[in-house]
């Protein structure tokens, strides 16, 4: 899947195109709008990610010009500014969807697959991962041994998980995308355990092996051996 | 006490005095000037018989018609000069004893001395006196009346401009962008009043709009370093690492969270106070209520906390969003500070909501309980905003917001 990323902080930039590059994404970089426009004429993308506050011009603008060439690419707005107004306008304007910084990077993963997904496949796809097939229109996950009944949370949790494999989420970015980012209850740790347990157990049930492991008390990792074939 | 009322009190009690004061001395007063009219009447008498004297050599007949009594007696004195007296003495005329005016000299009739005493009553001073009293009390009760009138009409009209002002300020918020409504008055110890207030006012808007503005803007730049801790960590975390990096790893991510969780609420205070929030509309709570109770049902089955509701359909002018974010709050608390096995009852009318929760067997500090950055305990997770948050949307909500405790029971109502 090939990416283009425009944010004007250099940093943040490198952080998101390391973490994206060889996770079924290929990333292209642009600190500026100028060179944002280069590289949207030169090559086609499956998705933007977009910050809206730029030095130059406005990542707005940026939208408005995808939408007017009527490009296919999917659009997420990353911002610094949380505001509903932005929101609205970023969302009217054709973006698929909305991050306000700081944000956690398999968060982002995740809602990048998530537009792809709905994209190209509307939704309706199946997706193989190993031993699992994932239905995400209907939520419902099978093995070779049959379905796994799985909790809205728990399918939450896996697509998450899938969005993210071979890297290690942090509890925290667990929470945040199980309850939203204004959630702060120190019991959603207690919760997240609780979660994680019973989908590793009805994994296992089903005949997986145990593709969740535990990361020294910062968080878990979801392994498989990567196929060549990407989601 | 009212200044008017303190304003009368000395002025009329002042007037009260001065008036009394000028009654007694305009009752001497005409009272002397009577008896020098009488003492005149009294010389006339006296001249009117030494002409007789001189005419008849002879003393006059006493007439028993005129209201002067005239005596004379045999004296071996020589002659006397006149003296004035006042005495008190019988008057036939009138049938009693009566302050009078007396002349007493001797004269001289055919070698023989006669004293020649002339009494005449001083019978107006009585009715003087009476008159002048009268006229006092009167004029002191109108004066009162009067005075009560004066400020009852006009006295409180004129001091209207000064209650019109205080009510403003009284209605006055630094956060209002509309300046208080003062009058517009002719008088220039309330304009003067007027313009400072205004300045103050005025000033105290601006500073309060600019320590917004930088809490608005330093939350806004502190989002984009935030994003690259955040990323950096992000990306550390998937490196191979030995146990202890790990640890301080886990550190920097609590405290990167905390950060953020202060930097998020204090950007939606403010945009709460900026009225960012989409157009209130009527919302039924009993909804939104049912709704967030189905989310937090998950964490109160896990702390084993006992549920108790009564809920009546009750509607609210409100943006949505904000009674969202009400609702989440006050219910993130009764579960944050709650113990396991407790208990939530949540409570819902037409006159409002009750979510009363277990938890310590202390009363929370009514005063500071709403005021950012106040924390009971030092509760790592907490971080004291979300009571003002809590406040601040029922401010610009028109709720009213409290807290009671009642035998290891916190609740937090609303009055809607």
């Amino acid at each position: 899947m090939k990416i283009l990323i425009i944010e004007d902080e250099q940093e943040l930039l490198k952080s998101i195109a390391s973490y994206l590059n060889g996770n079924a994404f290929i990333c292209e970089q642009a600190d500026n709008i100028y060179t944002a426009r280069e590289k949207l004429k030169a090559s086609d993308y499956d998705c933007v990610v977009l910050d809206i506050t730029l030095p130059v011009g406005s990542g707005m603008d940026i939208l408005r010009e995808l939408k007017l060439e009527h490009k296919s690419c999917g659009v997420l707005i990353i911002s610094a500014k949380g505001s509903l107004d932005d929101k609205l306008t970023g969302l009217e304007l054709g973006a698929d969807d909305y991050l306000t910084k700081p944000f956690h990077l398999p968060e982002l993963a995740a809602r990048i697959h998530a537009i792809h997904r709905r994209r190209v496949f509307g939704g309706s796809d199946l997706i193989e991962v190993d031993k699992l097939s994932l239905n995400i229109q209907d939520k419902y996950v099978r093995t070779h041994l049959g379905p796994v009944e799985l909790t809205r949370k728990e399918f939450e949790l896996l697509m998450y998980f899938i969005s993210n494999k071979n890297r290690v989420v942090t509890k925290e970015a667990i929470i945040d995308h199980l309850w939203g980012a204004h959630s702060n209850m120190p019991d959603n740790y207690d919760l997240i355990y609780v979660h994680i347990r019973n989908l590793r157990k009805k994994l296992i049930d089903k005949g997986c092996p145990d593709y969740i492991n535990a990361v020294y008390g910062i968080g878990y990792r979801f392994s498989v051996v990567e196929l060549p074939v990407s989601l | 006490m009212k200044f008017l009322s303190m304003y009368n009190r000395y002025n009329v009690s002042v007037m009260v005095i001065v008036f009394a004061l000028s009654s007694v001395v305009s009752f001497f007063l005409i009272k002397e000037v009577l008896k020098n009219e009488m003492d005149g009447s009294l010389l006339r008498v006296k001249a009117k018989i030494a002409s007789y004297v001189n005419d008849h050599k002879r003393l006059p007949e006493v007439s028993l018609l005129n209201d002067e009594q005239i005596e004379f007696k045999k004296t071996n004195q020589g002659s006397s000069s006149d003296v004035f007296k006042s005495v008190r003495s019988f008057v036939p005329g009138l049938g009693r004893i009566h302050f009078c005016r007396q002349l007493s000299y001797s004269i001289k009739v055919q070698d023989q001395f006669y004293v020649v005493r002339i009494v005449n009553p001083l019978e107006g001073t009585s009715h003087l006196t009476k008159l002048i009293l009268c006229i006092s009390l009167i004029t002191i009760v109108l004066l009162l009346v009067t005075t009560f009138m004066i400020n009852r009409l006009i006295i409180s009209k004129l001091w209207q401009p000064f209650y019109q002002s205080m009510t403003a300020l009284g209605n006055f918020k630094v956060s209002d962008i509309q300046q208080p409504d003062f009058p517009v008055t002719k008088i220039s110890e309330f304009n003067f009043m007027i313009g400072r207030l205004r300045a103050a006012t005025t000033d105290a808007g601006e500073n309060y709009r600019i320590l917004k503005e930088f809490t608005e803007n330093a939350a806004h730049e502190i989002q984009t370093p935030l994003a690259i801790i955040q990323s950096k960590l992000d990306l550390l975390v998937q490196q191979q690492m030995q146990d202890e990096h790990l640890e301080s790893l886990r550190s920097a991510y609590g405290a990167i969270r905390k950060l953020s969780r202060i930097n998020q609420d204090l950007l939606l205070i403010t945009k709460i106070e900026n009225s960012q929030f989409k157009k209130e509309e009527n919302t039924s709570v009993k909804d939104k209520v049912e709704e967030k109770l189905k989310e937090f049902r998950e964490i109160w089955q896990l702390k084993n906390l006992q549920l108790e509701t009564e809920l009546k359909d009750a509607g609210l002018t409100i943006s949505p969003q904000l009674l969202d974010i009400l609702i989440y709050n006050v219910f993130g608390n009764a579960t944050k500070h709650n113990r396991n096995g407790g208990f939530i009852r949540v409570k819902l009318n037409g006159q409002g909501l009750s979510v009363t929760n277990s938890g310590p067997a202390k009363a929370l500090n009514k005063e500071r309980l709403f005021s950012r950055f106040y924390k009971e305990n030092n509760n790592a997770e907490s971080n004291g905003l979300g009571l003002s948050i809590i406040k601040q949307i029922c401010e610009v909500s028109g709720i009213e917001a409290g807290y009671r405790y009642d035998e290891n029971a916190h609740e937090f109502y609303f009055v809607f």
